[in-house]
């Protein structure tokens, strides 16, 4: 058994990483979310659960949750519905789908925060380029960023378009994964193209769905360049996500003790949502 | 015969569609980049001046040149780590008959859903203590930290393709542990350790949060950074075109990078996943 204590050493490095620059963070946070403390004095007083009893009334804490919601459960859904027909759609043989996929993948190279720059030359109320393609034909401009809600369905839209290539990648693995002859077998007792999408494609692709799903809201959740870049977390803190309240609060408003119990909060919220789902899609895959 | 011909045009139609949905936000911030401070028209057509001079500015005033290598400093140090410690340790969870082993590769998984501003306080006043702020070796060890998740979990579901027998061959001719690994078992791992180095690369370039509470010398700007006090107005007035240019010249590079390899990225994750 020598061997393997041998073995675990190798895995010494990662773990010290982990512990130092995560497990330590973590502890270290859930330590000063029971201060009130404003991130750089030496004063800090002891509130115990406070913080986490205001969290609870602080109607800017819900509206980011919700926030946060529509941007995980809104890009993962429009990535994996768009990902799965771009997939289907580029898994076709025609000349030149290598390049397509490319063009497809390519977004995803540019740094969120300068997507949300070019973003936002589209959205602006003048000059904008969706109001000058409106003003071609003929239509009144639109005041895009007019509400929180606004700008928040436009970030997730752009979101979905910019990372829609991690989903059709994961499905393109998953759809050269079916052995052919399962869908010979079916062209051979006449099945429609539908049928044999429904009941053969579509139950095969369950593992590349768990993958895309979690993966999809795992960087949805997260979202905070983006934001930051289109529209400052406004109009009046209205598109606020959790990841961007929190750094608000720290380097903004200076409550570091309220935005470690936030980020505590946020953890947890992430875990509830992420962990059953992942365990409900494992549950469907199907062996074969 | 005519079904598949028309099936064809409408692949063609698809492609067209798709190509120019992506090529528009680039021709968009490109128009921005030649025209001049005061040209407020139109977004869509060319200025009728095309106007060079914020690319000249953009390379000779911004401290562009400084936050290339900055990012460069800080990716290769990031890079160097992730691949290194998460393949060792991928070898070694994998290898190790012990539940210690396992339960690792669980907290692995969790640690990787976890936001890194979450823990912003924590981070920022360990970082503090620690004198890692200002420093661009501090912020490699931090991109690596929050890398390392993910990339263990890529080399730990990879590892189960490679065959125990190399191991025991090689314990048999008296290799030790690092040496059957660096010798034997991650060359086996070219592929995907190739794979994981862009997708590790490209996301530590393009890192935004960190870097900008972690570096508030500019000396010690990376590039992303450059280019969003680009955006910062003097006087009140933004010079948006300059900013647009900075931006062209931080993307170009990316996507050479990206055109050049972009078979390991795609097909490296098509097979990667699909194994």
């Amino acid at each position: 058994m020598k061997r393997n204590r041998k073995l675990m050493m190798m895995a010494l490095p990662a773990l010290l990483m982990l512990v130092v620059f995560i497990v330590f963070p973590l502890v270290n946070a859930i330590r000063l979310s029971l201060f009130k403390w404003n991130g750089y004095s030496q004063r800090m007083s002891f509130l115990g659960l406070g913080n986490y009893a205001d969290i609870f009334t602080d109607s800017l804490f819900y509206r980011s949750l919700g926030n946060t919601l529509i941007y995980g459960f809104g890009s993962t859904l429009l990535q994996n519905v768009f990902g799965l027909i771009l997939a289907l759609y580029l898994n076709m043989k025609f000349r030149g789908r290598n390049i397509i996929r490319v063009v497809v993948y390519l977004p995803i190279m540019v740094a969120q925060f300068i997507m949300g720059q070019i973003m936002y030359y589209f959205v602006q109320y003048q000059g904008g380029v969706l109001n000058e393609i409106l003003s071609m034909f003929g239509a009144e401009p639109v005041y895009w960023m007019s509400s929180g809600i606004a700008a928040v369905i436009l970030i997730t839209l752009v979101n979905s378009w910019q990372y829609v290539g991690l989903c059709m990648v994961v499905y393109l693995a998953g759809l050269q994964g079916i052995p052919d002859m399962y869908r010979e077998a079916a062209r051979l007792d006449g099945v429609s193209r539908l049928q044999e999408f429904r009941h053969i494609t579509l139950p095969l692709l369950v593992p590349s769905i768990t993958t895309a799903v979690v993966i999809n809201l795992i960087n949805g959740l997260k979202m905070y360049d983006m934001i930051v870049s289109m529209s400052s977390g406004g109009p009046n803190r209205g598109s606020l996500s959790l990841s961007y309240y929190i750094q608000l609060l720290y380097f903004n408003d200076e409550k570091a003790g309220y935005a470690a119990a936030l980020g505590v909060v946020t953890i947890v919220v992430i875990m509830i949502l992420t962990l059953p789902i992942n365990r409900f899609l494992k549950k469907r895959e199907v062996e074969y | 015969m005519s079904r598949n011909h028309s099936s064809h045009v409408l692949c063609y139609i698809a492609a067209a569609v798709i190509c120019c949905i992506t090529a528009l936000p680039f021709y968009v911030l490109f128009n921005m980049s030649v025209r001049s401070i005061h040209d407020l028209g139109s977004k869509l057509r060319m200025p009728d001046a095309v106007n060079w001079d914020n690319y000249v500015q953009a390379f000779t005033e911004s401290g562009i040149w400084r936050g290339f290598l900055n990012s460069l400093i800080v990716v290769i140090l990031a890079v160097a780590m992730i691949i290194l410690f998460s393949s060792m340790a991928a070898y070694g969870l994998s290898r190790a008959r012990t539940r210690l082993a396992g339960y690792i590769g669980t907290v692995n998984l969790t640690v990787m859903m976890i936001p890194p501003v979450s823990l912003l306080v924590g981070t920022y006043s360990l970082m503090v203590a620690m004198k890692l702020v200002n420093t661009l070796p501090g912020l490699s060890l931090l991109s690596a930290a929050t890398g390392i998740p993910a990339a263990l979990f890529l080399y730990s579901s990879f590892m189960v393709t490679v065959p125990r027998d190399l191991d025991e061959a090689a314990m048999i001719d008296g290799a030790g542990i690092l040496t059957t690994f660096f010798r034997i078992i991650f060359p086996q791992l070219k592929s995907v350790t190739i794979t994981q180095m862009i997708i590790s690369a490209i996301g530590c370039w393009n890192e935004y949060l960190m870097p900008m509470y972690l570096l508030q010398n500019s000396k010690k700007h990376t590039l992303i950074l450059v280019i969003k006090s680009a955006f910062n107005s003097f006087n009140g007035v933004a010079n948006l075109p300059l900013a647009a240019a900075t931006c062209v010249i931080g993307i170009v590079p990316v996507i050479v990078f990206y055109l050049a390899l972009q078979k390991y990225i795609i097909k490296g994750q098509i097979e990667g996943i699909s194994k």
